[in-house]
């Protein structure tokens, strides 16, 4: 379900993208829409309320200019905001999505022009369908516009959620436990420890606090026990306590200047 | 279930972890699209015991009223429990396919049998609720309203509150619903154990969970209202209804409904049936996936349940 797209650069560099799907497009182009009907209902409001007051030779000038306002928003609106901000318009900037070419580059003002020309076709024969059912049963959820135009709607980064995910390296907790603390150092072998081990101690230590009590015990029981198996440990453990003992050896610059002191607390070596 | 989602969760191919609103809608698509056939032949019982019942409903003024009712009733019962194990089945084969990456069709209907009475009884209490909930809100404010001075905008604003309040209520019991049913088929709850898990996945975030619900209806209305305009306009373009007939039937396009046939025989009223009917067969899982995928999402930000079952796998 993690829909990825690989790009292989001309510099052989791959890079990749989540596809963004029917859904987030959907309110995407919801909120562009709304955004749109209020602009053309606050223009229309204004011709009602002051350009017909302006007499019959200026009124029609201004309602003429008006229509030309419109006509430009309805068919630039989408053009102007995908070329000035990289790809994102106001409803896709909120859904964290971007227009991209297939081969990873910026889309320029031609492409954006042909996918919103285009747009006209996904329309049909109403709201979208065509664009709906094209989008259905591509492998890369492209419309007609976005297969005219060679681009494709792409996730921009998640590096401002919270919540990230076991195999994510953003995740970053903060653990403060001074070496005085430490209660299972003694029997602790960080080499024990595998990458994917520690990246799940990582984003079991970052999300904590939302956890409750229970469920924290729960959990850093599920992760700890094979661990301290691992290790051959006795089996009176505070696993949650196990577990951030683990992760600050482990991610420590010098995890393994620690020596004991009286047998169950450590400090570390200068 | 869970048990055996676990025991396959070498073959897993999904990537848990807590989503985002788009995410969580994309995902939804993504699975109705990788288990589309599946999907459609878990529906393809409701299609079957609905193209019945319209049969049945042919019967309609051809027999007495009272012989009618006997027949009836008792068919739109069963349409009702089909009903339940249909969405049951779908439930079971969402979870099946967001944590194992493919379908027992065969297992999510007996899943879905056999936690029928359960879902039935929550579908009941939950329904019961949604309906006192409504009265409660909505008598006092019939009542004020009859000593207002009365004028067609306050009609519209009154009927807008009450649609909009209906809306609500059933989105916030739907919701319940869906998140007590389950608990009950992914996790093998009772009653009373699923109304507490529901209630612990739910706490302090009713409202943006119930939100969530409400966008995905959303979606699953536009789309399905989108397919059922195209194709009754293709067929009206192409000759094979009358235009004028069709734009007066635009109405009973509108809205997701209960496809019995009632008006009379004609090629306009089978095709629009036709098209109703196989609408909400195809779409039907749409909802379905959103609403398991917000229950799954909602234990992996309370419960950590990515990190569980990641940890099981690791822990062999």
């Amino acid at each position: 379900m993690n829909e990825q797209l690989s790009v292989e650069t001309p510099e052989q560099i791959d890079i990749n993208y989540q596809k963004a799907g029917i859904g987030s497009r959907f309110y995407a182009a919801l909120l562009d829409t709304s955004l749109l009907v209020f602009i053309m209902l606050v223009g229309t409001y204004v011709r009602i309320r002051f350009v017909t007051e302006l007499g019959d030779i200026l009124g029609n000038w201004l309602g003429a200019v008006g229509g030309i306002v419109i006509f430009a928003l309805f068919w630039g609106y989408y053009m102007v905001f995908e070329i000035t901000t990289n790809g994102q318009s106001p409803g896709k900037l909120a859904l964290g999505l971007r227009v991209i070419k297939e081969g990873g580059y910026p889309i320029s003002f031609a492409d954006s022009a042909i996918r919103n020309l285009v747009r006209v076709v996904d329309f049909l024969p109403f709201f979208y369908g065509a664009g709906l059912f094209v989008m259905l049963i591509n492998k890369n959820w492209q419309r007609l516009g976005d297969l005219a135009a060679g681009t494709l709607v792409v996730k921009t980064s998640r590096k401002s959620r919270k919540l990230t995910g076991v195999n994510s390296e953003i995740s970053t907790p903060s653990v403060n436990i001074s070496p005085q603390e430490f209660l299972y150092t003694d029997w602790i072998k960080p080499e024990l420890v595998t990458e994917s081990e520690l990246s799940m101690i990582r984003e079991y230590l970052s999300r904590r606090p939302t956890l409750s009590a229970i469920r924290r015990m729960e959990l850093a029981r599920t992760i700890g026990y094979p661990i301290a198996e691992k290790m051959e440990s006795g089996s009176n453990i505070r696993y949650d306590k196990f577990l951030e003992e683990i992760y600050v050896l482990k991610t420590s610059e010098h995890p393994k200047t620690v020596q004991e002191n009286d047998g169950r607390q450590l400090e570390p070596t200068e | 279930m869970e048990i055996e989602s676990r025991t396959a969760i070498e073959n897993a191919s999904p990537i848990l972890r807590p989503m985002g609103f788009g995410e969580l809608l994309d995902t939804t698509f993504s699975l109705y699209r990788k288990n589309f056939l599946r999907y459609l032949g878990i529906c393809s019982f409701y299609f079957f015991i609905m193209v019945i019942a319209s049969l049945i409903s042919l019967l309609n003024g051809s027999i007495p009223r009272h012989e009618w009712l006997a027949i009836w009733l008792p068919t739109l019962f069963v349409i009702f429990c089909i009903a339940i194990i249909v969405v049951n089945a779908l439930m079971s084969a969402t979870a099946q396919a967001y944590l194992v990456g493919n379908i027992a069709t065969i297992k999510v209907f007996d899943l879905g049998v056999r936690r029928f009475f359960a879902c039935f009884g929550g579908l009941l209490l939950y329904g019961l609720l949604a309906i006192i909930t409504a009265i409660l809100i909505v008598f006092p404010f019939g009542l004020i309203s009859e000593t207002l001075p009365m004028n067609y905008i306050f009609y519209v604003v009154l009927g807008l509150f009450y649609f909009l309040i209906t809306i609500f209520i059933a989105a916030y019991f739907g919701t319940y619903w869906c998140f007590f049913a389950a608990a009950v088929l992914v996790e093998g709850k009772s009653i009373q154990d699923a109304i507490r898990r529901r209630r612990e996945l739910v706490r302090r975030m009713s409202f943006k969970i119930v939100g969530t619900t409400m966008a995905i209806f959303l979606l699953y209305s536009v789309i399905s209202f989108i397919l059922r305009f195209s194709f009754s306009l293709l067929f009206a373009l192409t000759g094979l209804i009358n235009m004028a007939e069709f734009e007066r039937k635009l109405g009973s396009l509108m809205f997701i409904q209960f496809p019995i046939i009632q008006d009379e025989l004609n090629l306009l009223n089978i095709l629009l049936y036709a098209i109703n009917l196989s609408v909400d067969t195809i779409t039907m899982p749409i909802w379905v996936i959103g609403a398991i995928l917000l229950y799954f999402d909602q234990r992996i930000r309370k419960e950590g349940f990515d990190i569980e079952m990641v940890a099981e796998r690791q822990g062999g």
